[in-house]
């Protein structure tokens, strides 16, 4: 019952995840914060509109924080900026103390941590968690903490963001970090290798599914490595082929009208196409790498990275692991959108990664964690603290070779959102980015972004995701047979736990 | 003063209780109240690790409906049979050969163990180079070499029988080393008589090492199947993405805790205990069954 409480919360929240967040690209109007008098305006020195009033130092907030959103060691550029950050967190609450507690957000680990009270105090588990976390009553309440007596953001909380931090009651319990959309990272080494781009220079990108698999194939005969890394086993194979599927027009989940029950639609016409599009790319055109079965995220972003492979599906989040962790020069690595289906279809899957706390903070803890987080410039808030930790964000990326790139918003502030493009702006010029490699996904995003499926996504993914591996593994494994059982399955966990 | 016997059984047992009383507390702490814990979420509505209510048969219904469960069930009565066929006797082998050894037998016994030391998961993606479909795996590069295609090695009909000779390679010398002190327990005067006999070497066998082995292998017959009944990452590591092939109970306990859209902690601890029952079961059947086999002998 619980869970399915919590699943039609999830609907709802998911409903309006897509218009909201592109509310918050696009829009100053529908601003929740409007309906609200602005606190004093400020005009900084760049042109920007700070929000609120100069921060003066509080003794009062005593706390000591545990900052689980710490870098690891081995990142000296990050924990450098961290450490300023904890120093000018000294100059205004001189009685917080923030203690370094890098965590990584794992359901496995993080469940036992919060029961045993040892969570750090605040985390980032990315969007498909909160509701979980906070049906299981492991995570803080921080309604009053974002309220007028508190840090005063839940008016820049857009709704969408605001059901899927909230319970059924309305208590807020996280707030997002930021959005993301999934596209494709592009290898414009390995794309020049196979003469594959234009009079400027520019990659000649696959705009739809046809133009991937020849684009691939042609790689790999010109350059000698995979044109495609897929992800071919688990729930990250499945997240990527929704998108897939999406665009060739399949609906995998929707609501009967007659029934009003929510009905699988793994094995459509459409969904069968998508799946063997992705059949053919392994065993027609061989244009993906040896063992598909065996990527992984990680493993693909670095193959792309490294130059094992001209392109993979990626998101704007994650820009950092082909460049800084894998070496590409962030000139040569474009993101474009996933490419349009058959009939011109072009969604890209969005979802985000969100900041939350621990059950057993205190209200100065979490305070203080937020207070910490709007130092780091990724707070809705603009002020000037926040501007210079923005900035210092892009000074890292710049020093760190990873792209500066704008960010999905996530809240519903546009004097942040002109803030953060301030902050940026100087860094990315001399970086030296070509945004002509990014405009056509930030182009996409705003017309195409949609929300991950409403009920069950894990499962749903978990699902595709086996009918991708036999398909993969085994050449002549018919993709309607694999895909009937998915949807067979897929709808007895929709009847067991939704259409009750 | 002259105290009673009483005075002196029970000072006597106060000082033994005294002295494992750190070992019960300790194991009733972090074995037994999990245990019980375990079978009492099984049977209620939980918010994290939280009573809420309790359901009666709900969780085990809801798993006996989830098709996995019955795949979970299947494949691990296949890593047992496997398990029996492949990883039993070649431990029993091993000792017996390397006890045989009149050269090196402290070298053998060492190479014999070492796949010990590795630790479990590295030992497992050590062995996935070794069966990954890629051109580059170990076994495809050799078929290569040879001028054969790369091919599919963990097929839904062998992955599971790989994951037992993986466990074998990496278990079996600690096993060896058991059955190695239990031979070195038989007096060589039997083997000696059997010479003289005119008794061969398989009949030595047959009629000494054999019975002499028996209760060992009894033994660690049961602790294989209890062992093998655990079997959770390896098959996550080697699984090549369908489930139904080789996913084991333990990986199904790992799904509800974890995987799932919610966090089914009712349903993990149903099958837990599922297991549980199905091993006493087992065990008790096999005991009956193997004390009136010695009884008949």
């Amino acid at each position: 019952m619980k869970l399915r409480i919590s699943m039609i919360a999830l609907v709802a929240a998911m409903a309006v995840l897509m218009a909201l967040t592109m509310t918050a690209c696009q829009s100053d109007e529908g601003n929740d914060a409007e309906d609200e008098p602005r606190p004093t305006v400020e005009v900084g020195d760049e042109g920007i509109v700070f929000d609120g009033e100069e921060r003066v130092p509080d003794p009062n907030l005593s706390a000591t924080i545990g900052i689980g959103i710490w870098p690891q060691e081995h990142e000296a550029q990050d924990v450098a900026m961290h450490k300023a950050i904890v120093d000018d967190m000294l100059e205004y609450f001189p009685n917080v103390k923030c203690e370094p507690a890098f965590y990584a957000y794992e359901p496995e680990t993080y469940t036992p941590m919060a029961q045993g009270g040892r969570a750090p105090t605040i985390f980032q588990p990315w969007l498909t968690e909160p509701k979980r976390l906070i049906a299981a009553g492991i995570v803080g309440d921080i309604t009053d903490e974002l309220g007028p007596d508190g840090v005063n953001w839940a008016r820049y909380m857009t709704e969408s963001y605001r059901n899927i931090l909230s319970d059924s009651e309305g208590r807020i319990y996280g707030i997002p970090r930021d959005s993301y959309a999934l596209g494709m990272y592009i290898n414009i080494n390995l794309f020049e290798r196979a003469g594959l781009v234009d009079a400027n220079g520019l990659p000649q990108y696959p705009k739809t599914f046809e133009e991937l698999s020849v684009a691939a194939k042609k790689i790999k005969d010109e350059a000698g490595v995979a044109g495609f890394c897929l992800v071919g086993a688990g729930a990250r194979a499945g997240m990527e082929f929704t998108n897939v599927a999406w665009n060739f027009g399949a609906e995998l989940l929707y609501q009967d009208e007659g029934t009003g029950k929510w009905m699988a639609g793994l094995n459509s016409e459409e969904a069968v196409a998508a799946l063997q599009w992705l059949k053919d790319l392994k065993w027609e055109y061989d244009a993906i790498t040896d063992d598909p079965l065996m990527e992984t995220q990680e493993k693909a972003c670095n193959k792309v990275g490294t130059g094992l492979a001209a392109m993979c599906f990626g998101a704007n989040d994650w820009v950092n692991v082909p460049t800084k962790t894998a070496g590409l020069d962030p000139l040569k690595f474009a993101l474009v959108p996933v490419p349009k289906g058959p009939n011109g279809d072009q969604y890209l899957l969005g979802g985000g990664t969100t900041y939350m706390f621990a059950p057993n903070a205190t209200s100065d803890e979490k305070i203080a964690a937020l207070r910490y987080i709007e130092f780091m410039g990724k707070a809705p808030v603009a002020t000037k603290e926040a501007f210079e930790g923005l900035k210092n964000d892009a000074k890292k990326n710049l020093e760190s070779g990873i792209p500066i790139i704008p960010r999905i918003p996530a809240w519903n502030n546009p004097n942040y959102d002109k803030m953060e493009k301030a902050a940026q702006e100087a860094y990315r010029k001399e970086q030296g980015i070509d945004m002509r490699l990014y405009q056509d996904y930030y182009d996409a995003v705003e017309v195409g972004l949609r929300a991950e499926p409403t009920y069950l996504a894990q499962e749903m993914y978990a699902e595709l995701g086996r009918a991708i591996s036999k398909v993969l593994r085994e050449e002549d494994r018919d993709c309607k047979d694999v895909l009937d059982t998915a949807q067979e399955k897929y709808q007895g966990y929709l009847d067991n736990d939704v259409n009750v | 003063m002259q105290h009673s016997k009483r005075y002196w059984a029970v000072k006597s047992h106060t000082m033994s209780w005294l002295i494992i009383l750190p070992s019960v507390v300790l194991f009733g702490f972090f074995m037994w109240a999990p245990l019980l814990e375990s079978i009492r979420m099984s049977f209620s509505e939980v918010r994290g690790a939280e009573y809420v209510r309790f359901l009666w048969f709900d969780n085990y219904i809801s798993v006996f409906n989830d098709p996995d469960f019955g795949f979970a069930m299947r494949n691990n009565l296949m890593y047992a049979f496997w398990s029996l066929v492949l990883g039993f006797v070649i431990p029993i082998i091993m000792a017996m050969l390397i006890g045989e050894a009149a050269r090196g037998r402290s070298f053998l016994r060492t190479a014999a163990y070492f796949p010990n030391i590795m630790p479990g998961l590295a030992a497992i993606m050590l062995w996935q180079f070794f069966f990954t479909a890629s051109k580059n795996g170990v076994l495809n590069s050799i078929v290569s070499a040879f001028g054969g295609e790369p091919k599919e090695w963990l097929t839904p009909e062998l992955v599971i029988p790989v994951i037992i000779v993986i466990m074998t390679w990496k278990g079996a010398g600690a096993t060896m080393l058991i059955y190695m002190a239990g031979l070195a327990g038989i007096n060589p005067e039997l083997y000696e008589a059997a010479t003289i006999d005119g008794a061969g070497v398989l009949r030595r066998i047959r009629h000494i090492t054999l019975p002499a082995l028996f209760n060992l292998a009894n033994t660690l017959l049961i602790l294989q199947v209890i062992a093998v009944f655990q079997i959770m990452y390896e098959p996550m590591v080697l699984g090549r993405g369908v489930p139904e092939d080789s996913i084991s109970l333990m990986q199904l306990v790992w799904k509800y805790a974890f995987q799932s859209s919610g966090f089914e902690n009712g349903k993990a601890a149903a099958v837990s205990v599922l297991i549980s029952v199905l091993l006493i079961v087992f065990t008790l059947l096999y005991r009956k069954l193997s004390t009136r086999s010695n009884d008949w002998s």
